[in-house]
């Protein structure tokens, strides 16, 4: 452990009567984003080309493996620093960056905890005790990251600014179980959480911190919701619920729909098109259709996962996706629904007790970033030239990343 | 005054032979002090066992093993409990080889998960009983807090008797009483009074002879009566004094030793019969009576703590040696006391100082032996049964061994009062009447000034004052060696009283406490020093204005070893209102407890550090995981129970057992040519 940090000894005391910025509200951010990095800060500076000020990280990648937190610049293909100190064997969860670039903030299995990196000194400024089995992080405001403790199945409220967990929101029905949380400025207060354990959404007050109502899918006690997702066009919420997923209406919390299908979801930029990992396929469907209407579907065959999309200067939207049954990356032409390009991305560990294979990645400052723990390195794919510009060698491990700047993550397409 | 050349001159050829052989066998002495001086404990202590104490294990296992330090055991009755308190194991069996193990089988346990209870109860080697209980858990599931509190409370390995038996001990203190008697009155009646005598009347010689036969009746008496009872007392460990017990215990190391010492005990006193009545000769009868009495000796050191706890040999020389140099000494002291002063005051007035003083002179080299003897010894003893100057205070036979010591430290006072003062002012003022001619006529004829007599009369209180002190000296003897020693009594591994360890966090107006329990240590700086492998009850107590508060969150206990082992355990909530578990720290080294709870809304969060020590610091007893008791190992241990190094105060004690030696020897020799020069 780093000694410097002051993580040995705090409290965190309820500020019940505190105000929290709704999602979006607050910071600015431009919800329609389309993750692509094209112009991360919106004011049309390239996010390398500045470096005057301090060290600091924008346009960078900081890649998580066990031992080291590696920061990349992608332009370079080069790491140009490293953070190790206080770091050994560790697992990492999601990586979560606040509104203004300033701080990531990264799950760590073991202490479960949220470490907080200043990315402008390129250090871990603490480390903030959360609940156990922590895997997601959300930053509905800019005020606040929401951590996940699976164990618990509880959000740890952490202030940005204090670093101090200040609220214990209890999510899940059974006190436990892996979760998420679907949120958008559009929501205004209300989110939606998910839960394997939960046969349906709990809604939560984002405001109060609580869980204010619970939209039940079916009586059962063997299923639960998992990947969510949003269109803002259609007031419509999608939530992986067994092997099918339900759509719900966000006003009336009815459920609108049940789509014999289910998996992952990714909004495009746009919020036009609501891209859904079907096993070895992607559905693409009309995310303004009241109705779900489908696109297409493309056959990957080699678990398509991490989908994330770029528009490029033609117009053309391409969806990105890391396989998890190859060392490939497939490119595709969503219009067309073809696959028009695959890269070597580097390949990943594939345990044999694993029930689901992962495979991270983000976009940002024009590419496609996505490690391969078991080849140690981060692949980076130019998106515009649909070609891998690096195979960043970082460690053995290596599992999750995380971009400096706007990099249009998260399963709901907003930038938080 | 022919009595008076035949006192001064009587019995030069064995005095020569003697000092050599006194001298030789110091140095001897000396020398296997050096190499005997080890730490032991005594009686039978539990030092580990198989599974250990709150030891969890997958299944339950065929045997449960017992492993002892201290003495070896000779009856044990050891039963195992399952979870719902019924018996599950079948009769003890004492390791043949080594009878510090012992192994109880367990017949009827149905695989049934859950915490198992061991009660133990053991006579050892030495004739003291020792008693104990501990637990462990069979199946992952977390030990109840509860049961765990309550295995604690009732004395978790450890629940040894520490009472003195006051039959056993009076017993002891009997056959004590007569050995040493045994010992020392034939051996200053041939070696002192005899050559003295020799030349006196008849009716002094059968004056004396008659005077030591009662002696001799009353030791021997007092030995087989001792040794009797001190075999019955022993027999109780087993049971209500009964037949079958006796016969039990007959069948015992302990009791087949008992039986010698009670056939050598009454062969003594049926020899002193023999002698008294005059059917045998009165030198061969004096022979035989020394040689038995050693015999039995030989027997009280054979099951003495000594002998048991460290070593069969060394400890039994040590004793044996121990208990020679008392008979000497206090037997000797008995005989100048109850044979030669009553003699002397009927002699001839001009013969009492040469008698008394020839006698004196001759006793003071054997009861310079016998003090060199029982002195050094005693260090040794010591410096094993009393390790630390503590124990000397803080125990009830380090007490006892303080009083002991004042006793002969008073006796030897009184010894060189005796020697140094009142025998030289005895020579001097029969010297001194010599030659100025100025001594009054007595009233039987002879000269007794008064100077003289008053120093006979002072020499005589003397000698019966130290001889009283001394019997009260072995009476003490006898409480001691029935009592656990220093080294072990309330100090001793399984004697340790649980300790709860806790450390406080404000936080606003919440007062966070966290208890360990037990620990090794008290909590110091913040944190917790507490043993591996053990059951630790973790309890969390939220404190506001002295009530307690409820966690609107689970209070867990997270525990991150230094190889990255992580626990991470939910606690629960108590009746009293605090949060608890138990939990056993695998590893040793140092560890990070992390405690998190929401009292009323408000999220704690507390990083404690703690040092896990090694079980073997514990237990005493470095077995491995795989608790493999070889032989060579177990002697090992058996060496070195409970203290692995010497410590100061051992060392001084084992010193003054040497400069003892030495400075006796030295005496003795000293002695030896005073009075050769006298004679000359």
């Amino acid at each position: 452990m780093d000694a410097s940090i002051a993580r040995r000894r705090f409290v965190q005391v309820v500020a019940g009567s505190s105000t929290i910025a709704l999602a979006g509200c607050v910071g600015g951010d431009d919800d329609a984003d389309d993750g692509t990095g094209d112009d991360p800060n919106g004011d049309g500076d390239d996010p390398n080309g500045d470096e005057s000020s301090g060290e600091g990280s924008e346009g960078f990648i900081y890649a998580f493996a066990p031992n080291t937190i590696a920061i990349i610049d992608p332009a370079d293909g080069e790491i140009v620093d490293e953070i190790a100190d206080g770091l050994d064997d560790e697992g990492w969860g999601d990586p979560r960056i606040t509104a203004d670039y300033g701080e990531i903030y990264v799950t760590r299995e073991s202490p479960s905890q949220v470490l907080v990196i200043d990315t402008e000194r390129r250090e871990i400024v603490d480390e903030v005790d959360i609940g156990p089995d922590p895997t997601h992080m959300y930053h509905p405001n800019d005020d606040e990251m929401w951590a996940h403790s699976d164990g618990e199945g509880t959000f740890y409220v952490i202030d940005t600014d204090s670093h101090d967990v200040t609220e214990i929101v209890e999510s899940g029905l059974e006190n436990e179980g892996h979760g998420k949380l679907l949120y958008h400025e559009d929501l205004g207060s209300t989110g939606y959480a998910t839960n394997v354990n939960d046969p349906g959404v709990p809604v939560i007050d984002l405001e109060n911190y609580e869980r204010s109502e619970f939209i039940e899918f079916a009586d059962v006690d063997d299923q639960g919701t998992h990947y969510k997702a949003y269109s803002p066009e259609t007031e419509l919420a999608y939530f992986e619920f067994g092997d099918e997923t339900v759509v719900v209406d966000s006003e009336s919390y009815e459920i609108v729909d049940r789509l014999d299908f289910a998996g992952g979801m990714y909004l495009s930029p746009d919020e036009a098109v609501l891209g859904v990992l079907d096993g070895n396929s992607i559905r693409f469907l009309d995310a303004t259709s009241e109705e779900s209407e489908e696109h297409g579907v493309v056959d990957v065959d080699e678990g398509p996962d991490a989908l994330r999309y770029h528009e490029a200067e033609d117009g053309t939207l391409y969806a990105f996706t890391a396989h998890t049954q190859t060392d490939q990356a497939s490119i595709i032409d969503v219009e067309d629904l073809e696959i028009v390009e695959t890269v070597d991305i580097g390949d990943i560990e594939r345990p044999e007790d694993a029930h689901h294979l992962h495979r991270s990645g983000v976009a940002g400052g024009g590419y496609f970033i996505t490690p391969a723990d078991a080849d140690g390195i981060v692949a980076i794919v130019d998106m515009e030239a649909q070609e891998v510009v690096d195979h960043v060698e970082v460690e053995e491990g290596v599992d999750t990343v995380q971009f400096v700047g706007d990099s249009g993550g998260g399963y709901s397409g907003t930038l938080r | 005054m022919g009595s008076k050349r035949s006192a001064s001159s009587a019995g030069s050829p064995s005095r020569k032979s003697l000092l050599p052989i006194l001298l030789v066998a110091l140095v001897v002495m000396a020398l296997a002090i050096g190499l005997v001086a080890t730490p032991v404990a005594a009686h039978a202590y539990l030092s580990d066992s198989d599974p250990g104490n709150g030891e969890q294990v997958d299944d339950v296992p065929e045997e449960v093993t017992l492993y002892f330090s201290g003495d070896g055991v000779v009856n044990a009755d050891v039963v195992v409990e399952g979870p719902d308190g019924d018996p599950v194991s079948s009769e003890p069996e004492i390791d043949d080889e080594d009878s510090q193990i012992v192994r109880v089988p367990i017949d009827d346990a149905d695989a049934e998960e859950g915490m198992y209870t061991v009660d133990w109860e053991v006579l050892a080697e030495d004739g003291h009983t020792t008693a104990g209980s501990f637990f462990f858990a069979v199946g992952d599931e977390p030990l109840d807090r509860a049961a765990v509190l309550e295995a604690y409370e009732d004395g978790g390995e450890g629940e040894e008797d520490e009472s003195i038996p006051p039959f056993e001990a009076a017993a002891k203190a009997l056959l004590l009483v007569g050995v040493a008697g045994l010992i020392g009155i034939p051996a200053v009646a041939t070696a002192a009074v005899g050559p003295v005598f020799a030349r006196a009347d008849a009716s002094h010689r059968e004056r004396i002879g008659g005077r030591i036969g009662t002696l001799l009746a009353g030791a021997s008496g007092l030995a087989a009566l001792g040794a009797i009872a001190l075999g019955l007392a022993r027999a109780t460990a087993l049971g209500p004094l009964s037949a079958e017990t006796i016969v039990q215990f007959a069948e015992t190391p302990l009791g087949q030793a008992w039986l010698v010492q009670v056939a050598l005990a009454v062969g003594v006193t049926g020899l002193v019969a023999a002698l008294v009545r005059g059917h045998l000769p009165r030198r061969g009868s004096l022979v035989g009576t020394f040689l038995g009495a050693l015999a039995v000796a030989g027997t009280i050191a054979w099951t003495s703590h000594s002998a048991t706890a460290i070593d069969r040999l060394n400890g039994t020389i040590v004793d044996f040696v121990h208990i020679i140099g008392a008979g000497l000494w206090v037997g000797g002291l008995a005989v100048l006391a109850f044979v030669v002063v009553p003699t002397v005051r009927n002699a001839h007035p001009d013969d009492r100082p040469v008698l008394l003083a020839n006698v004196i002179r001759r006793f003071s080299i054997l009861a310079l032996v016998g003090v060199t003897f029982v002195v050094a010894t005693g260090f040794v003893l010591a410096s094993w049964h009393v390790p630390t100057a503590s124990g000397l205070t803080d125990t009830f036979y380090g007490l006892v061994l303080a009083a002991k010591l004042l006793l002969v430290a008073a006796a030897l006072a009184l010894g060189g009062l005796t020697r140094y003062v009142l025998l030289g002012r005895l020579e001097s003022d029969a010297t001194k009447e010599t030659l100025d001619g100025s001594r009054p006529a007595s009233t039987d004829g002879g000269s007794d000034g008064p100077s003289r007599q008053l120093t006979v009369s002072r020499i005589a209180r003397a000698v019966r004052l130290e001889v009283t002190l001394l019997v009260v000296v072995l009476v003490l003897s006898g409480v001691l060696t029935s009592a656990p020693t220093a080294a072990v009594a309330g100090t001793g591994t399984d004697g340790d009283a649980p300790i709860e360890a806790t450390i406080e966090y404000e936080y606003d107006d919440v007062l966070v406490e966290v208890t360990a329990f037990p620990a090794a240590n008290e909590s110091i700086d913040d944190s917790f020093e507490l043993r591996t492998d053990e059951p630790i009850v973790f309890e969390v107590g939220f404190l506001e204005n002295g009530s307690t508060v409820e966690s609107e969150q689970p209070v867990r206990l997270l525990a991150s070893g230094g190889d990255g082992t992580e626990i991470e355990v939910e606690l629960e909530e108590t009746d009293d209102g605090t949060y608890a578990t138990v939990q056993p720290l695998p590893d040793a080294g140092e560890w990070e407890l992390r405690v998190t709870g929401a009292p009323d809304g408000s999220y704690v969060s507390e990083w404690i550090d703690a040092t896990a020590l090694p079980a073997a610091e514990h237990a005493e007893h470095d077995d491995g995981p795989n608790h493999d008791h070889g032989e060579e190992e177990h002697d090992h241990d058996r060496d070195h129970e409970p203290a692995d190094e010497t410590s100061p105060f051992q060392t001084l004690l084992e010193f003054g057992a040497v400069a003892t030696v030495i400075v006796g020897s030295l005496a003795v020799a000293v002695e030896g040519l005073h009075r050769r020069s006298k004679n000359d």
